[in-house]
């Protein structure tokens, strides 16, 4: 049996609908318009996904409804009637019918769809409940409207913002495996994943070296996806076919970004199934792959960073012991060489380097003699100082054991360095002992440049007696002697005076070096080491060296 | 942390009740909230406290779920506060909105105590 129809009822029904609160509005509607029509059983449905529907008074079967959603899914919000036949199926077994559907629309968008077991008894005023009601759904709609792109808003605020947070931690922390944390956790947030994994390459900076790799959830992948990775985002979204390493990792969908720093792909960002309010997985879209691909960058400049501010600190450090080790060595060299009898000396030393290899020292002995030497350690650097202040330290307390016998003298150094030198480097020594009342040099030349002996306007070379010392364990030196006559001038000096190149690559070379000792017979010794340093450097003209150089000038009077 | 969400409910007395939870409040763990607090609410209880102390990260969909949870509360006349919260969640329901209608608090006593109605 059909009640009548009640207009104002209908009306009153539809004023009552709290559009922001009401949980099912779409209910409260189909009672407004079956109170307006007079029908007594009715559907509505709201085509626009997500599908909500009202039922009063039927009862239909789970094929019918299948079938009702089918057809609006495909509809949307176009639908304007219901399929041929449908209604026999949601009104049976109730037969014989006088179905009428309903279209409420606002703006061409069909906001609902009522189906009436009969058509309205008042037509004029069952017009305007429709229309009350298609108002009323209209402002229901621009609402949800309006809060979702509010939400949408929020949520762009907050990936900037999350963008930002990251932005500002890596300028002010070093700590990578934090940060780290910070850009998975965030990138799994912002994209809706359900896992996501980080790995990244951090050899020659940031953490320790090696590989960091940080799960959430089930792990996507391992290092060896570190030995084949794209140098561009990938995504793969239902089935497609994926890099080998991530065949079998546990997600329906995938979305990779590479980290990519100085050109160089270290990491990767992977993150799986993104999922939708309704508890399924969506595909990832571009956007979200450009999302990714800015937390991979994130996370690359904070790898860069990381290794920046390593190198840094390890400069600072190097540059410390280096200050370090040419104070020591500035107190190790002669500053000023002692007045001896029989000798005039000179001599002088130009580091490449902060601190250098080269060695050379006077040592006036009891017995009236002098002792002098010139030495070069192999190799440069903070290592090569250490050697030479062992050379130092060794010359200097061996020689309180008395020099009588020179081979042996050098024999006892040389044993010496061999012990301390664990990295075998090796030292080569021009030592040499004057005797003023013999007008003598003795000298072993162990494995250095020979000395140039300038003796009545002919130069003679000193050549090596015998390997360099502190790296053959059974190694023998040989002892000579020149005599060193007042006027006689002995010049020692390292390699690298002779071996300086200029800017045509060619070295100063001995002929130069004993064209110019043999010139300065007549200078006194300082002057002579001046103009020896002097000449190496208007040769070379400001070309960086990459050795010591060290003059010693000991002439006879 | 897992990304699968525990939660456990501790009732500090009759009206209140404090929600832990452990793991990701995504979809699945937003609903599993949801689902505790409709039976909290179904029960005359309204005033909530999400202890989220050993939650680290919440996607925008686990945000919308809590949204719902907020507006079924004040629709009652209840309260909502959340505790514990992480500075990047805390940034998170500030811009969300979530912020605007429930408290955040530092630690679960003095938001019971504000559930409870004791301090404004």
């Amino acid at each position: 049996m059909h009640p009548g129809a009640d207009i104002l009822g209908a009306h009153a029904r539809l004023a009552a609908i709290d559009p922001a609160a009401d949980e099912n509005p779409l209910a409260h509607v189909l009672a407004a318009l079956l109170a307006g029509s007079g029908a007594a059983r009715g559907l509505a449905v709201d085509p626009s996904p997500p599908l909500r529907r009202a039922l009063h008074g039927l009862s239909p079967d789970a094929a019918a409804l299948a079938r009702l959603d089918r057809f609006l899914e495909q509809a949307g919000s176009s639908a304007t009637s219901f399929p041929a036949g449908l209604e026999g199926e949601l009104f049976a077994p109730e037969v014989p019918f006088d179905a009428r559907v309903v279209p409420l629309t606002a703006r061409d968008e069909t906001l609902a769809l009522v189906l009436l077991d009969r058509p309205p008894q008042d037509p004029v005023g069952f017009a305007s409940v429709a229309a009350h009601a298609a108002s009323i759904l209209a402002v229901i709609r621009m609402s949800q409207r309006v809060s979702k792109a509010d939400f949408e808003l929020k949520y762009r605020v907050w990936e900037l913002q999350s963008l930002y947070d990251v932005g500002l931690s890596i300028a002010g922390t070093l700590d990578f495996e934090s940060l780290a944390d910070d850009i998975l956790m965030s990138s799994i947030s912002l994209l809706n994943a359900r896992t996501g994994t980080l790995i990244v390459r951090t050899s020659g900076g940031a953490v320790e070296d090696g590989v960091l790799v940080k799960h959430f959830g089930a792990p996507l992948a391992g290092p060896e996806i570190l030995s084949s990775l794209p140098d561009h985002p990938c995504r793969w979204n239902d089935g497609a076919e994926r890099m080998g390493v991530l065949t079998n990792a546990p997600a329906e969908k995938l979305l990779l970004a590479p980290i990519v720093a100085d050109g160089r792909t270290l990491g990767v960002l992977l993150m799986a199934d993104k999922e939708n309010r309704a508890g399924g997985i969506d595909d990832f879209s571009p956007g979200d792959e450009r999302i990714l691909s800015l937390f991979g960058n994130q996370a690359a400049i904070a790898l860069e960073n990381a290794r920046l501010h390593r190198e840094a600190v390890e400069k600072e450090r190097m540059e410390r012991e280096i200050e370090l080790a040419a104070s020591i060595q500035k107190t190790i060299l002669p500053t000023a060489l002692p007045v001896v009898g029989g000798l005039r000396l000179a001599g002088g030393n130009r580091p490449t380097r902060q601190v250098g290899g080269d060695y050379f020292d006077v040592f006036p002995l009891p017995d009236g003699r002098t002792a002098f030497c010139v030495a070069d350690v192999a190799g440069k650097g903070v290592p090569a100082a250490l050697l030479v202040s062992t050379v130092h330290a060794c010359l200097r307390i061996l020689l309180d054991t008395g020099v009588a016998d020179l081979p042996g003298f050098v024999a006892r150094v040389h044993r010496h360095l061999l012990g301390f030198s664990s990295t075998r480097k090796f030292v080569t020594l021009f030592f040499a002992v004057f005797d003023p009342l013999r007008q003598e040099v003795r000298y072993v030349n162990a494995g250095h440049n020979p000395g140039i002996l300038i003796a009545g306007g002919e130069a003679n070379l000193l050549p090596a007696g015998g390997p360099p010392i502190g790296i053959l364990p059974d190694c023998v030196h040989r002892e000579a002697a020149v005599p060193l006559r007042p006027g006689d001038t002995l010049v020692l000096y390292s390699d690298g005076i002779t071996e300086a190149v200029n800017g045509a690559d060619e070295e100063f070379g001995m002929e130069r070096l004993i064209a110019l000792v043999k010139g300065g017979q007549g200078e006194p010794p300082e002057t002579l080491s001046s103009r020896v340093f002097g000449a190496v450097s208007e040769f070379t003209r400001g070309v960086a060296q990459y050795d010591d150089q060290t003059v010693l000038i000991a002439r006879a009077c | 942390m897992s990304e699968i969400l525990k939660v456990t409910v501790e009732r500090p007395d009759a009206a209140v009740a404090v929600l832990r939870t452990d793991g990701y409040i995504n979809n699945a763990g937003g609903e599993e909230i949801a689902r505790q607090a409709y039976a909290l609410m179904g029960g005359g209880v309204n005033r909530l406290l999400l202890d989220l102390e050993k939650t680290k990260i919440v996607n925008s969909i686990g945000i919308s779920i809590l949204i719902e949870i907020l507006e079924k509360l004040l629709d009652s006349g209840g309260r909502l506060a959340f505790c514990r919260l992480t500075p990047t969640i805390e940034k998170t329901f500030q811009i969300m909105g979530l912020a605007q209608y429930a408290r955040i608090f530092p630690a679960p006593d003095p938001a019971v105590a504000w559930l409870r109605g004791e301090t404004d």
